[in-house]
C-alpha cells in the first residue's frame, strides 16, 4: 500500500518537473553575450520589421497604469518595440538592479534619480545620453533637475518627473490654536527662530494644555508638536542650510557642513528639538513615523512632498492644507528632485531604448502623468495638467509649482555617497536624540564623509 | 490548593505571552477591515468602526492575486514533494547506512546551516543566468528542490530514534535497503514528515528574496512580492497589505489546522505499537 503511494508521489514529482521545465522554456531570456560595450554595436539593432523588446524596471505600483498607458500610445506609433513594465518594490529595487548588473543582465531602462546616478555613472552602467539633449528643446525643462541629472559633464536622464518640498498643515488644529488661515510670509533665523518659531510654539501642547514657551511647559510631556521636517537625511536639511545662504558640497563634492553658515542651520534644526521643543526626537519618530503622527495629529506642520497629496487625502481624518516654506535669511528655497529613465550602458537596443526615454519626457507622455495626477510632469508646459487634476478634488498643488519657480537646490551626492550617508545617519541620529551635540556630530560627518570619498 | 496555584501561575503566564505573540495579527486582522481613514486614529481602534470589505476585493483586483497565489502554489508544491523525498532519503543514508566518511560530510553539510543566504545569492544568479534560467520557474525551484541541510538534520535525528530491532526484522524477511526505507521507516516517519511539511512549505509560500531576484516578468511573479508592491517608496496602502497578507495567510492556516490534526492522530497511533 506504501509502496503505491511513494510511487504516486514520484510519478506525480515526475510530471511536475517536465512541466517546469516547459513553461519556463518559452520565458527564457537570453541575456547580450560578451562583456564591454561590444554588444552595443554588434547586434541587429537597426534592422526594420525586427521586433525588439525592452525590459523597463520601475518602483512605484501606483504609477504603473500611467506609464502603461503611455508605453501604449508608444508601441501604437512604434510597432516594431515592445516595452515590458517590471514593477519591483522599492525597498529591494536596488538589491535587485546591482545584482542584475553584475549578471551583466540589468534592464534596458530603469528609474533612478540624482543620488544614485554618480555612483552607477563611475561604474560604467549607464549610457551616455547627452546626444539626446541636441534632439530635444531642453528649455522645457527645470535647469536645475537638468543640470542634477548630469555627472561630469554627460547627460545620464532627462528629466521627467519632479518633486519639491513644501508645508502640509492640520486645519483643525490650527483653529483649535487661533489661526483661520496659515500665516503668510513666515520667516525663520539661526538667532531666535523668527516668525516661524514663534508660530510653531502656539500648535506644540504639552499634556496639561501649555504651549511650547509658555510658563511652566513641560518638554518632557509633549502630546502635539508643531513640525517635523521631511526627514534627517541630507535633503532634509539642504532647504534650511541653502536657506541661510550655506551649502552641504561644494563643487567638488567635498563636504562643507562645518562652514559657518551651513552649522548654523544644522543648529537651528536641532535647536528645533531642545531649545524650542516644536519637534519630536529621533527616537520618538522611529516609535511612530511622521507620517502616522501626522494623521493621528501629533504633529500640526510637515515638510514633505506632492506623493502624500493623495494618501493624506484618503486617510486624513481632518481638515488639511498646503503652504510655502518659510524663507530663510537667504531667500525662500526649496530642495527639489527628479526622476529619470535611464539606460544600461550595455543595452542590445541603444536606439531603441532612446527613443522611448525620449518619448517618456516629451509632451505626449508628460501629458498623461499630469492628467491621471500621477507624478509633477518634469515637462513644463504639462505641469499645470497636474494641478488641474488636483484642484478638481478641491487639493491645491500650486503651491508645489510656485516653489519649483523659486531658488531651487537638487539633492546632494557622489559616487560614493551611500558611505557619507551611512556616517551622517550614525551620527544625526545620535545628536537628534540629545546624545551628541550637534556640534560633534557636524564634526564628525565632515571628517569620515570626506575620507570615506576619499578627500 | 497548590495545584491550583501551580495551574493557574502557568496558565496566566502562557495566555500573556500568546497574547503578545498574536498582538500584531489582531492588528493585521483589524487593519484588513478598516475604512483608510481609521487607520492612524491614535489611540488604535481594535473593531473597526465601519467595518469595510472593500479592502479584499481592491487589492485582488490591484493586485491580480490569482495569477501570484497560482504562481506561488506551483512552486511550492513542487518544493514540499521533491523536499521530502530528498530531505528523507539522504537522511535515512546518514543515519542507517554506513559509508566510509559518512559523519563527517554530515558535519560538514550541517556547517552549511552557518552561510547566509545573501552571501550566495550573487554566485547562484551567475550560476542560474549563465543556464538561461533567468526569469523562469525553474531557476525558482531547482537550487532548492533537493532537500535542505535543516530538513536533512531533523529527519536524520527521528530516525536514529527509531529502534533498529525493525530494520533487523524487514532484513530477515529479505527486504532491501530501498523496500526498508519505503516500508517499514517512512511510514514511522509519518509525524516528522508531516512537521517537516508544514515547515517547508510554510518557507515556500513566503519565499521573497531569490523569486524577486531572479523572476521578471510581472506574470510570473509569487505572492510576497506582489505584495511588497502594495509598500511605496514614501507611503504604503497599509489597509491593502492587510488584506493581502490576510489572503496570502489563510492556505497556511488551512495547512496548519489538518497539519495538527495529523500530529495528534500519529502520535496516539504509535503509542499502540
Amino acid at each position: 500500500m506504501y509502496r503505491k503511494a511513494v510511487r504516486l508521489v514520484m510519478f506525480l514529482s515526475l510530471i511536475a518537473l517536465v512541466l517546469a521545465g516547459c513553461s519556463g522554456g518559452a520565458g527564457t531570456q537570453e541575456p547580450p553575450a560578451g562583456k564591454s560595450g561590444g554588444s552595443a554595436g554588434k547586434s541587429d539593432s537597426g534592422n526594420s520589421g525586427e521586433k525588439v523588446e525592452l525590459r523597463y524596471m520601475i518602483w512605484d505600483q501606483n504609477q504603473e497604469p500611467a506609464y502603461r498607458q503611455a508605453l501604449d500610445l508608444f508601441m501604437e506609433q512604434n510597432p516594431n518595440i515592445k516595452v515590458t513594465i517590471e514593477v519591483v518594490p522599492w525597498g529591494d529595487y536596488w538589491t535587485k538592479l546591482k545584482t542584475q548588473a553584475a549578471g551583466e543582465v540589468m534592464p534596458d531602462l530603469f528609474w533612478t534619480y540624482i543620488g544614485p546616478i554618480p555612483d552607477l555613472a563611475e561604474k560604467n552602467l549607464l549610457y551616455d545620453l547627452t546626444p539626446l539633449t541636441d534632439q530635444v528643446d531642453m528649455s522645457k525643462y527645470n535647469e536645475t533637475l537638468v543640470k542634477n541629472l548630469q555627472y561630469k559633464g554627460k547627460t545620464y536622464g532627462l528629466p521627467k518627473d519632479w518633486d519639491a518640498l513644501a508645508l502640509f498643515y492640520n486645519k483643525d488644529l490650527l483653529r483649535e490654536a487661533g489661526f483661520d488661515d496659515f500665516p503668510a510670509d513666515l520667516e525663520w533665523n539661526p538667532r531666535d527662530g523668527g516668525t516661524f518659531v514663534q508660530f510653531l510654539q502656539k500648535l506644540t501642547i504639552d499634556k496639561n494644555g501649555k504651549k511650547a514657551g509658555e510658563e511652566g511647559f513641560d518638554p518632557n510631556n509633549i502630546v502635539q508638536y508643531g513640525f517635523y521636517p521631511n526627514s534627517l537625511d541630507p535633503q532634509g536639511f539642504s532647504t534650511f542650510i541653502v536657506g541661510n545662504g550655506g551649502a552641504i558640497q561644494d563643487q567638488d563634492g567635498k563636504l562643507i557642513l562645518d562652514e559657518p553658515k551651513a552649522a548654523e542651520a544644522m543648529k537651528f534644526v536641532n535647536d528645533l528639538v531642545f531649545k524650542y521643543h516644536v519637534m519630536p526626537r529621533q527616537s520618538e519618530i522611529t516609535a511612530m513615523p511622521a507620517d502616522a503622527m501626522f494623521m493621528a495629529q501629533r504633529i500640526a506642520v510637515w515638510m514633505t512632498g506632492p506623493w502624500m497629496m493623495k494618501p493624506i487625502h484618503e486617510s486624513a481624518p481632518f481638515e488639511w492644507g498646503t503652504a510655502l516654506n518659510p524663507k530663510g535669511p537667504a531667500g525662500q528655497v526649496t530642495r527639489i528632485n527628479g526622476l529619470t529613465d535611464s539606460i544600461y550602458a550595455n543595452t542590445p537596443h541603444p536606439k531603441e531604448a532612446m527613443e522611448v526615454a525620449k518619448f517618456l519626457a516629451s509632451k505626449a507622455a508628460q501629458d498623461i502623468l499630469g492628467d491621471t495626477g500621477t507624478v509633477f510632469p518634469a515637462y513644463t508646459d504639462s505641469i499645470q495638467k497636474f494641478v488641474d487634476f488636483y484642484s478638481k478634488q478641491g487639493m491645491d498643488a500650486s503651491v508645489f509649482v510656485e516653489a519649483l519657480n523659486g531658488i531651487t537646490v537638487g539633492d546632494p551626492t557622489s559616487p560614493k555617497w551611500d558611505q557619507v550617508i551611512d556616517v551622517w545617519k550614525k551620527n544625526i541620529s545620535l545628536a537628534f536624540d540629545g546624545e551628541m551635540p550637534i556640534e560633534d556630530a557636524i564634526n564628525n560627518i565632515v571628517k569620515d564623509g570626506n575620507v570615506a570619498q576619499g578627500f | 490548593m497548590k495545584k491550583i496555584l501551580d495551574y493557574g501561575v502557568s496558565y496566566s503566564v502562557l495566555v500573556f505571552f500568546a497574547l503578545i505573540s498574536l498582538f500584531p495579527f489582531f492588528w493585521m486582522v483589524s487593519t484588513a477591515f478598516k475604512d483608510k481613514k481609521s487607520v492612524f486614529i491614535y489611540p488604535p481602534e481594535w473593531i473597526p468602526d465601519p467595518i469595510v470589505f472593500d479592502n479584499f476585493r481592491n487589492v485582488w483586483e490591484k493586485v491580480n492575486f490569482g495569477v501570484y497565489l497560482g504562481n506561488t502554489a506551483f512552486i511550492t508544491v513542487i518544493l514540499l514533494v521533491s523536499q521530502l523525498l530528498f530531505c528523507s532519503m539522504a537522511a535515512y543514508g546518514f543515519s542507517r547506512i554506513s559509508f566510509p566518511g559518512r559523519d563527517i560530510i554530515f558535519v560538514i553539510f550541517l556547517g552549511s546551516l552557518m552561510i547566509p543566504q545573501i552571501v550566495t545569492m550573487i554566485p547562484l544568479y551567475l550560476l542560474v543566468k549563465t543556464l538561461g534560467w533567468l526569469d523562469t520557474f525553474k531557476a525558482v525551484i531547482v537550487p532548492s528542490m533537493f532537500g535542505n541541510a535543516f530538513g536533512v538534520f531533523f529527519l536524520r535525528q527521528f530516525f536514529l530514534t527509531i529502534p533498529k530491532d525493525f530494520e533487523d526484522a524487514a532484513r530477515i524477511d529479505g527486504a532491501g535497503v530501498i523496500r526498508t526505507f519505503v516500508t517499514i521507516i517512512l511510514p514511522m516517519a509519518s509525524s516528522a514528515l508531516v512537521t517537516l511539511g508544514v515547515l517547508t512549505f510554510v518557507n515556500a509560500w513566503n519565499n521573497f528574496q531569490w523569486p524577486l531576484v531572479v523572476l521578471n516578468s510581472p506574470d510570473k511573479q509569487v505572492i510576497s512580492v506582489a505584495i511588497a508592491n502594495l509598500q511605496g517608496r514614501f507611503t504604503s496602502d497599509w489597509t491593502g497589505m492587510m488584506a493581502g497578507a490576510l489572503i496570502t495567510l489563510a492556505p497556511i492556516l488551512l495547512i496548519f489546522v489538518i497539519a495538527q490534526k495529523y500530529f495528534v492522530q500519529s502520535i496516539h497511533m504509535s503509542g499502540f505499537k
